[in-house]
């Protein structure tokens, strides 16, 4: 094929125009919200991940609240001995404060409550 | 709940209580509600991984700014929530009404600011149907929105019965793991929704 007259559609600026609306374009076309290919790694990457989570997060939130129950057992269980202490030094306290008050004198010679 | 054991010598029975039944059922509904928000989260991700732009180039921007603040103000509730169970537990009662009624005035504003943001995005067009992003950010904004509601409501009766003297252990602890259950899954949802 002979050229008797440069084609203006393959000037250089007309080229360059096109290879910038071709670069800038991509970002609209593929704005629809079904087109999804070529993002098939992305996709299986996060059913994979929400998975793990989705398995992981009943697991952390309920050993949470176990957790925080058993100290919570534990505070109530340690302030029952504090208290039952207490009480028995207070008990002991007051039969030798006056050893003949009847119960009291029992209760120090068995230690039992 | 009660747990069985050895009590004090001036306990009631061998079973005793380690929470107050309210504040226990209220723990089991906010894990179910945990659970729920959880799968929110991951269908969002799940579809935004699919998405091949985002946010799709024809929808309002979230305002990401505006709702900084707003989650901030929720944040401060949370705080003032927190000086109530302090003086709570400290048996200042006496000193708990101001930071509950400033929490509930907090939690008010913060959904009275997103029902003003969601008016202002539904003139702009982002509605239920008109993308993704629209069906996922009501769905989820509006699920956390329920339960702020929720949950303000229960703090304002908590606020009530405080006033009348009548506030016990089990109505306030509910009413706080609510209250936090709220201010806490709230900055997941804003980095998930609004900052992508």
């Amino acid at each position: 094929m002979k050229w008797t007259k440069r084609n203006p559609a393959r000037s250089l600026p007309t080229r360059a125009v096109a290879a910038a609306l071709v670069l800038a374009a991509p970002g609209v076309a593929a704005a629809c919200s079904v087109c999804m290919t070529g993002k098939e790694d992305d996709t299986r990457i996060a059913f994979e991940l929400m998975t793990a989570f989705m398995t992981v997060i009943p697991f952390v939130l309920a050993g949470g609240v176990f957790y925080w129950l058993r100290g919570r057992l534990r505070e109530i269980e340690a302030g029952h001995e504090r208290a039952r202490a207490a009480s028995a030094e207070g008990i002991e306290g007051h039969a030798l404060a006056s050893p003949n008050a009847p119960g009291l004198v029992a209760v120090k010679a068995t230690g039992e409550r | 709940m009660a747990a069985r054991g050895a009590g004090p010598p001036d306990a009631s029975g061998p079973d005793r209580q380690v929470i107050p039944n309210g504040l226990f059922g209220m723990i089991l509904f906010v894990l179910a509600e945990g659970m729920l928000f959880a799968g929110l989260i991951s269908a969002f991700e799940i579809m935004h991984s699919a998405a091949i732009v985002w946010p799709p180039p024809d929808q309002p921007r979230l305002p990401i700014e505006a709702t900084a603040f707003n989650s901030l103000v929720l944040l401060a509730s949370g705080f003032y929530l927190h000086r109530a169970h302090k003086a709570f537990h400290r048996g200042d009662r006496g000193n708990m009404l101001r930071p509950m009624s400033i929490s509930l005035g907090l939690g008010a504003f913060f959904v009275l600011f997103q029902g003003f943001e969601w008016v202002q995005l539904i003139n702009e067009g982002l509605t239920l149907s008109s993308s993704s992003l629209g069906s996922f950010f009501y769905l989820m904004v509006g699920m956390h929105a329920l339960h702020a509601v929720g949950a303000i409501g229960l703090l304002g009766y908590a606020t009530s019965r405080l006033r009348s003297g009548w506030l016990t252990p089990g109505l306030f602890g509910a009413t706080e793991v609510l209250w936090f259950f709220v201010v806490a899954v709230w900055p997941i949802l804003y980095a998930v929704v609004y900052l992508r």
